[in-house]
């Protein structure tokens, strides 16, 4: 049986547990059944040894369980970025990681040849049994040290030769680099694909580990409503990004909330959809083929396949907005008409003055109009209606009636209510609107 | 483009680490395992070490020499910091932000432009939508915001008091000297608040100011006094218990609408219902009510006492409001009066 190894090859096999472990934590070992028994255990123990202060066990009617925890409106660095840090090398990569940057930096406009030869006669020493890297190995890490932007290459007739980069580090005075600290303490947590920022500081703090909890350079802010699992879908994200920026149509290998089967979409991306209060992100994407708009969330995407520039991706791109304009959140106009949502409210002006406030900071494209004393109606226009009940659902002890033009879904939001009051005990009599579902 | 890369992973930062280190000082082999137990993973030390100090190990890397019963580094100075195309172009993605701009004066806003004239941002403006956000975001493309962010900023690396004007929500003028030490942000109403401690009738009380009600602050350039030193003050920790049922896909919308709250839960098979007990700030309980709310039916709020009150109540109230005719006889204690809330 080969050893465990701690540092893997492929993050989508962390990327399933780690989501699954922290927010679905009281899923047991046998319900992780997507994948197999043995690659849960693996995965267990690398997730323990990545994170120890995250992991917890409870032994419960089901067996052991397994979950993450966190508290995460006390963390100044989120602790799953350090997921990101476990990729796998090998001893070649290791040693060629810091030998060639420390040649090339005495030493510039070197082709690979002369860097191979030089790497023999200097640090010989650093490669054990004498198994130096032959010129392929080092030409690939030379290339991938360049497309990262490690090295600059320049054609010199027939050869290639490379030369050393300043790091940001190197070209930012004292006051600037003090400033990038906090900018990027900051944006590691509270801007997209943070884990970008996280590395760009950890290269700015030497000997440090920006942790949980640790970090010589600690970070003044810490947030709310902070999502830290989002990181987790950082390669997705980056990925859509790309198609984004050379006007690509994709195709899309995402998983079914229903049936958890792997199903293929196909259109362009345009834009990034987030929501802070739910804790979800989708990408608003143009299907050109049959002509219709749909959301994907982040998290179920699986795999993107770009596929060629289209001419018409600037026209799409502005066409979302005015697509997008009367939804409330991600519905995409799927009917010729809006739906109305009338709702009538109590609300005591002088007592309550701070529902009001709430009502015209998160009411959207909606009116509010007082009707008289203590009385109000709100009233919108959206694609679709359910989108607008979670919020009306925080408005419950104001709201004296509700109509709309989706008779259908204003019946359920009544329904909703019956049974919230029967869950109380506030009702102890059968209602007449039936089971909700 | 890949962000899981071979070029960045926890080992190659700790072998960085203990070549600076090496360029100081020999390293004895005890210097090198507590560096290995201090930056790495669980398991780091039992991967990593022995490939570190063992140059016979066939997966040896081989950048200290062993000298006698120190390790030396093998590179000719410190080791390289590498520049990274892939983080730059975010960091310039970012910079199109106003919010970034409160960390950058414009002397360190041209400079670091001057930096990355030749980076292609990575997205451009626009390409994320905040769909949910409050309108009344924090101004941030306001110089006097600007300014009040940085001198807060400052205070709190310097630890310095700072005096403040601040216009309280509920009218009235605060000024003082304040102890700033924390910036709190949310994304849910885009607003930075900061924390302090203030002396009010000899007495320390904590604050938590809204940037935005911020008139002035000037740093008063005196450290901290002994009796204004912050510290967190002890929250009253609360713990729900939540009962969530997989209601139009219940499980999904409230496991990871509240995974920013530190909880724990368990299936019951029987009921086909999780139990999650849920650890809050008792002043975030008033949020916390509204959330629970806006899942409807799928979560039912079974403690603390005061918390399901509160549900209670409102639901109560919701009744009798939409169906005024019929009574709704309260199945627990007379404490169902109809009370204030507060979101």
């Amino acid at each position: 049986m080969a050893p465990f190894q701690e540092l893997i090859k492929d993050f989508n096999k962390i990327r399933y547990y780690a989501r699954d472990f922290f927010i679905y934590g009281y899923r047991s070992r046998k319900e992780h059944a997507i994948r197999s028994p043995r690659s849960y255990d693996n995965e267990k123990r690398r997730l323990e040894s990545y994170l120890p202060e995250m992991i917890h066990w409870e032994m419960g009617s089901r067996g052991k369980r397994v979950s993450m925890r966190a508290k995460p409106n006390t963390v100044a660095f989120n602790p799953l970025h350090a997921l990101w840090e476990t990729r796998a090398f090998t001893r070649n990569d290791g040693l060629l990681q810091f030998l060639i940057p420390d040649l090339l930096r005495k030493k510039t406009g070197l082709t690979a040849g002369q860097i191979t030869d030089q790497l023999a006669l200097q640090y010989g020493e650093a490669f054990a049994g004498g198994n130096m890297p032959d010129a392929m190995t080092v030409r690939n890490k030379l290339k991938d040290m360049t497309e990262m932007g490690w090295l600059r290459s320049q054609k010199s007739g027939k050869t290639l030769t490379y030369t050393l980069l300043p790091s940001l580090a190197e070209c930012c005075s004292p006051p600037l680099l003090d400033a990038l600290s906090d900018l990027l303490a900051f944006s590691a947590n509270m801007s997209p694909l943070g884990i970008l920022g996280y590395r760009l500081y950890s290269r700015l703090h030497d000997d440090e580990v920006p942790g949980a909890t640790t970090g010589n350079h600690c970070s003044p802010f810490r947030y709310r409503h902070n999502y830290l699992f989002h990181t987790l879908d950082d390669q997705i994200l980056l990925e859509l990004l790309d198609c984004m920026a050379q006007g690509r149509d994709a195709e899309f290998q995402s998983r079914s909330r229903r049936t958890e089967a792997l199903v293929s979409k196909r259109g362009v991306p345009v834009r990034i959809l987030t929501s802070a209060r739910h804790g979800r992100r989708f990408v608003l994407t143009y299907n050109r083929q049959r002509k219709y708009w749909f959301t994907l969330r982040l998290d179920r995407i699986e795999s993107i396949r770009g596929f060629h520039t289209i001419d018409d991706y600037a026209a799409i791109r502005a066409l979302s907005r005015t697509q997008m304009a009367d939804s409330w959140g991600i519905s995409t106009p799927l009917k010729p008409e809006n739906e109305d949502i009338i709702v009538r409210l109590a609300i005591d002006e002088v007592r309550e003055k701070h529902a009001i406030t709430r009502i015209l900071r998160e009411g959207k494209h909606g009116v509010l109009t007082r009707l008289g004393e203590n009385a109000f109606e709100y009233r919108i226009q959206v694609s679709d209606s359910t989108e607008v009940f979670p919020w009306l659902r925080t408005l419950i002890s104001r709201i004296v009636g509700i109509e709309g033009s989706n008779e259908a879904a204003i019946k359920r939001f009544k329904r909703d209510l019956t049974h919230m009051a029967r869950m109380y005990g506030l009702i102890e009599e059968v209602p007449d609107h039936g089971s909700v579902q | 483009m890949d962000l899981f890369s071979n070029l960045d992973n926890r080992y190659y930062r700790i072998i960085h680490t203990l070549l600076l280190q090496a360029q100081e000082k020999p390293l004895s082999r005890t210097d090198i395992i507590e560096t290995i137990n201090r930056m790495g993973f669980a398991e780091t030390t039992m991967c990593l070490a022995d490939r570190l100090l063992d140059s016979e190990n066939p997966d040896a890397l081989g950048v200290l020499r062993k000298d006698g019963l120190c390790y030396h580094s093998i590179l000719s100075g410190f080791p390289v910091i590498g520049r990274d195309l892939l983080e730059l172009r975010w960091l310039k993605a970012i910079l199109q932000e106003e919010r970034a701009r409160l960390f950058l004066t414009p002397a360190l806003t041209a400079e670091l432009d001057a930096i990355l004239e030749d980076v292609d941002p990575l997205f451009p403006a626009g390409t994320f939508e905040a769909i949910d956000v409050a309108e009344d975001a924090d101004p941030y493309g306001s110089e006097t915001y600007a300014q009040i962010f940085r001198t807060l900023l400052e205070a709190i690396r310097r630890k310095r008091l700072v005096k403040i004007a601040y216009e309280s929500p509920k009218g009235g003028r605060l000024v003082g000297n304040f102890a700033p030490y924390r910036f709190e942000y949310s994304p849910k109403d885009d607003k930075f608040r900061v924390l302090a401690t203030f002396l009010v009738k000899r007495r320390v009380r904590s604050y938590t100011l809204n940037l935005s009600r911020i008139v002035c602050a000037e740093i008063i350039d005196a450290p901290w006094p002994p009796f204004l030193q912050p510290k967190d003050r002890p929250e009253q920790i609360e713990t729900a218990e939540l009962e969530i049922t997989n209601i139009r896909n219940g499980f999904e919308r409230c496991f990871i609408q509240l995974s920013i709250y530190d909880q724990e839960s368990e299936f019951d098979e029987e009921t086909g219902k999780c139990q999650m007990r849920l650890r809050y700030a008792l002043e975030e309980e008033s949020e916390l009510v509204i959330t629970l709310l806006s899942f409807g039916p799928a979560v039912k709020v079974l403690g603390p006492e005061r918390l399901r009150r509160e549900i209670v109540q409102r639901i109560q109230k919701q009744m009798m409001l939409m169906n005024p005719m019929k009574g709704y006889p309260s199945t627990a204690s007379n404490a169902y009066a109809s009370g204030d809330s507060h979101e």
